[in-house]
């Protein structure tokens, strides 16, 4: 049977609206540590009231809603041995003659929104001074789990994720061959996706390197200088900052419960990442994040997981990447599929050397950009269609 | 400064304010068929706010706690709380019991009577003490530091409330959790303390390291069982906050994230909650951290932990040389190791293994706890 896809609208009924303010209107604030302006004890007081005060008396959601609206969305019903998955997705056709499909995969704490600012004029290079034949049909897709896809009934992982995506791709919208992009999960899923179908993906284009060689394989040569001094760099970056994932992907269960009836609680948990991931300039408490991430956009991620009520659901993806150890390459094993990496100078993960990518993948270009950080696509939009278009221009001639 | 006379009196507003928001809780999507294995399970949360909005009594709680002699007393810039029992002795034997994370005076509800009126317990009147249970600063009634305090700083605080506050000079520190660690501390270098009787492995030095077989097994062990139960531990010791805005703002997030812990770090049978405790004692727990809004103060410990050692609760190298009592209870979340690798970081005089209980001795095995903390304190006397 094909499957078929179906239009879909975002519309959020009012008593969630009305119901998200009381909460917002009733929270109970923590105290926080006396010297807190970097945000070292973790998410910043004076920032999050500000942040609350912006979601509950300021915030348009019928603004963002129509935002996203502008775009053309979808849902799909794609039926596995387990359950019927229904993913939810963007679906922009590009000018020109033959457009090159995109699928492009946001990661956590982000939604399909990190990418709404590129949907535009990576479809449409000749309404923002480009060459029309460079337009692309953009698919953006939400996780499993996330926004508007559907919870699976228990985790499922990227490998898995990235069938489901094939099937989109291939099966639902007809793409024979097709491209994609990604950082953070969807580099995951992306990097799966190159893995398990070469025969359909072009190219790939990466903000993240995530998969792993087995170093204690024979084909691996031996450990770089540079690899050997990123390696701890790497664990004493995680040492800092892993207590979201380490929750996560252990007892996701005993966060869920917090998080889902506390929208405070989500933006204090989410906002942290936003803080530490982004070009956030981390000077002062609030003026740089809130330059970098505009309040109204914050609010739409925010309320993107709230009204979808996906928190928990979009955590358990720490449960199941890591069950599934589909990051970790089998002796042998690497993405043939010509691949793209670009390095956001100030995403905080100390910087991946080009040798260790080049273990796992087929890199056809590497190239350091001068400013952006972990959420390319909504910190540097410009820059990152820029880069992106150029990769795939170079990839279909 | 003298303390002064305390009860716990909760405002209706406020337990009203609780409630309601118990009451509209919306429940979260479970993995199906997961239990435990994702965390605090749903069904056992959904019994819980059932009991919590149609049976619980704060007030009968309340009305309980304050039976006690509650005091608060002054010492350096905060005001510590804690319970005060005189025994009925002629001797004053000072025993200090420090409860932790995320624990509070609850615990020990039912050994405080017995182990300071052993008279009217089956016991023996020479078994008495003067029992003293403070609430850690930042948790329950005590005050909240301005930032994150290590368990060295709270010790000190705690060694002046004994000794300048209540004049003991000769005590006995106990304790378990982050009790064990203040405990330690307060046997390390506390003015007044004279022994220490510990519940947990907090104390471990740096440097001193495995040896036997025997004792690296038991090494790897303590490790794996961290990997799987430590998350909590790597969240609260580097981004407290960032967790605190949720537990703060929500009162069923707060019982899920404690309630994991009594389930995960207790010797329960077939794995259930009510083998060992009473809703009202879990509720009663968790209601300290909400009604006095300490969730988020709490948990700075873990920060506080780093403060001072840099990354070590405790000095590299250092041996607590006063006599140390210790009850191994099996299913802790830190089991002892072999006694040969404990002696390395104390002056063990007293050893007892237990067959069953867990981290929250005082409340799993309250009758062993209690014989064990008497049996110590007979000891120390005959020495």
């Amino acid at each position: 049977m094909q499957a078929e896809k179906k239009p879909f609208q975002v519309a959020v009924a009012q008593s969630e609206l009305d119901d998200l303010k009381s909460r917002l209107a009733r929270v109970r604030w923590p105290n926080e540590p006396s010297d807190n302006e970097a945000w070292d004890w973790g998410t910043n007081l004076s920032y999050m009231q500000r942040l609350i005060s912006y979601w509950r008396d300021e915030f348009d959601w019928r603004k963002a809603e129509m935002e996203l609206n502008l775009f053309p969305q979808f849902t799909i019903d794609l039926p596995t041995i387990d359950e019927t998955h229904t993913i939810h997705f963007i679906h922009e056709n590009g000018s020109g003659r033959a457009p090159l499909p995109l699928i492009l995969t946001h990661g956590w704490p982000s939604t399909y929104r990190e990418f709404l600012d590129v949907v535009e004029p990576l479809a449409h290079p000749e309404r923002f001074g480009g060459n029309a034949e460079d337009g692309m049909d953009i698919i953006v897709p939400s996780l499993i789990g996330y926004g508007f896809s559907s919870k699976p009934k228990s985790p499922v992982g990227p490998a898995k994720i990235a069938e489901l995506w094939h099937r989109l791709m291939h099966d639902g919208l007809g793409y024979k061959r097709y491209a994609a992009q990604a950082g953070d999960w969807g580099s995951f899923v992306t990097s799966r996706l190159a893995l398990q179908h070469p025969e359909s993906v072009v190219a790939i284009h990466l903000t993240m390197l995530p998969l792993r060689p087995n170093l204690k394989h024979e084909s691996q040569p031996p450990v770089t200088a540079e690899e050997a001094d990123w390696i701890p760099k790497m664990k004493a970056w995680w040492a800092q900052e892993e207590g979201y994932r380490s929750i996560q992907s252990t007892k996701p269960m005993a966060l869920a419960f917090g998080l889902m009836d506390s929208p405070v609680g989500l933006a204090g948990w989410l906002a942290d990442k936003y803080w530490r991931l982004g070009d956030t300039r981390k000077d002062h408490p609030y003026t740089g994040m809130e330059q970098r991430f505009p309040m109204h956009t914050m609010c739409t991620q925010l309320s993107l997981y709230w009204f979808s009520g996906t928190i928990n659901s979009a955590n358990m993806l720490y449960k199941a990447g890591p069950a599934e150890r589909s990051a970790l390459l089998k002796p042998g094993e690497r993405v043939t599929v010509p691949t793209a990496y670009s390095d956001y100078p100030l995403d905080v993960l100390p910087p991946t050397p080009e040798s260790w990518g080049r273990r796992s993948y087929n890199i056809v270009r590497w190239r350091e950009m001068k400013a952006g950080g972990h959420f390319a696509a909504m910190e540097e939009p410009k820059a990152f269609t820029d880069d992106v278009r150029d990769f795939f221009r170079e990839i279909k001639c | 400064m003298a303390p002064e006379a305390f009860k716990i009196e909760i405002s209706q507003s406020t337990i009203s304010k609780i409630m309601e928001r118990v009451r509209a809780f919306e429940w979260p999507d479970a993995p199906e068929g997961g239990g435990w294995a994702y965390g605090t399970e749903l069904s056992t949360m959904k019994e819980l706010v059932e009991y919590w909005l149609h049976s619980y009594d704060w007030y009968r709680e309340q009305e309980a706690m304050n039976r006690l002699p509650h005091f608060k007393a002054r010492v350096r810039d905060l005001d510590i709380h804690f319970i005060h029992l005189r025994s009925n002795a002629p001797k004053r034997r000072p025993l200090i019991i420090t409860h932790g994370w995320p624990g509070s005076f609850v615990e020990f509800m039912n050994v405080m009577e017995p182990l300071a009126y052993p008279e009217k317990h089956a016991g023996s009147a020479k078994d008495a003490f003067d029992v003293i249970i403070p609430s850690l600063p930042g948790y329950g009634f005590s005050g909240k530091p301005d930032k994150p305090i290590s368990p060295r700083t709270v010790a000190g605080y705690f060694d002046e409330l004994m000794t300048k506050n209540l004049g003991y000079s000769n005590y006995i520190a106990q304790g378990g959790d982050w009790g064990s660690v203040v405990s330690g501390w307060l046997a390390y270098e506390g003015k007044g303390c004279r022994a220490a009787h510990l519940n947990m492995f907090g104390w471990r030095s740096p440097g001193v390291t495995a040896e036997s077989a025997e004792e690296k097994q038991a090494e790897k062990h303590a490790e794996m069982l961290f990997n799987l139960e430590g998350a909590y531990f790597r969240q609260q010791s580097t981004k407290p906050l960032t967790l605190s805005y949720a537990l703060m703002d929500s009162p069923v997030g707060t019982a899920a994230w404690i309630i994991e812990k009594f389930k995960g770090w207790s010797d329960l049978d077939n794995g259930k909650l009510e083998s060992i405790y009473t809703k009202d004692q879990l509720l009663t727990n968790v209601m300290i951290y909400l009604v006095t809004r300490t969730f988020g103060t709490s948990t700075w410990l873990y920060r506080g932990l780093f403060e001072d050692t840099r990354g070590a609760p405790v000095p590299p190298k250092s041996r607590i040389e006063k006599p140390v009592g210790i009850a191994r209870f099996p299913t802790d979340l830190i089991p002892f190791p072999p006694r040969t690798l404990v002696e390395r970081h104390m002056n063990v005089s007293r050893w007892t293994e237990f067959k069953r209980g867990g981290h929250f001795a005082a409340m799993e095995r309250p009758q062993d706890f209690i014989e064990d903390v008497r049996a110590f304190g007979s000891d120390l006397d005959a020495s």
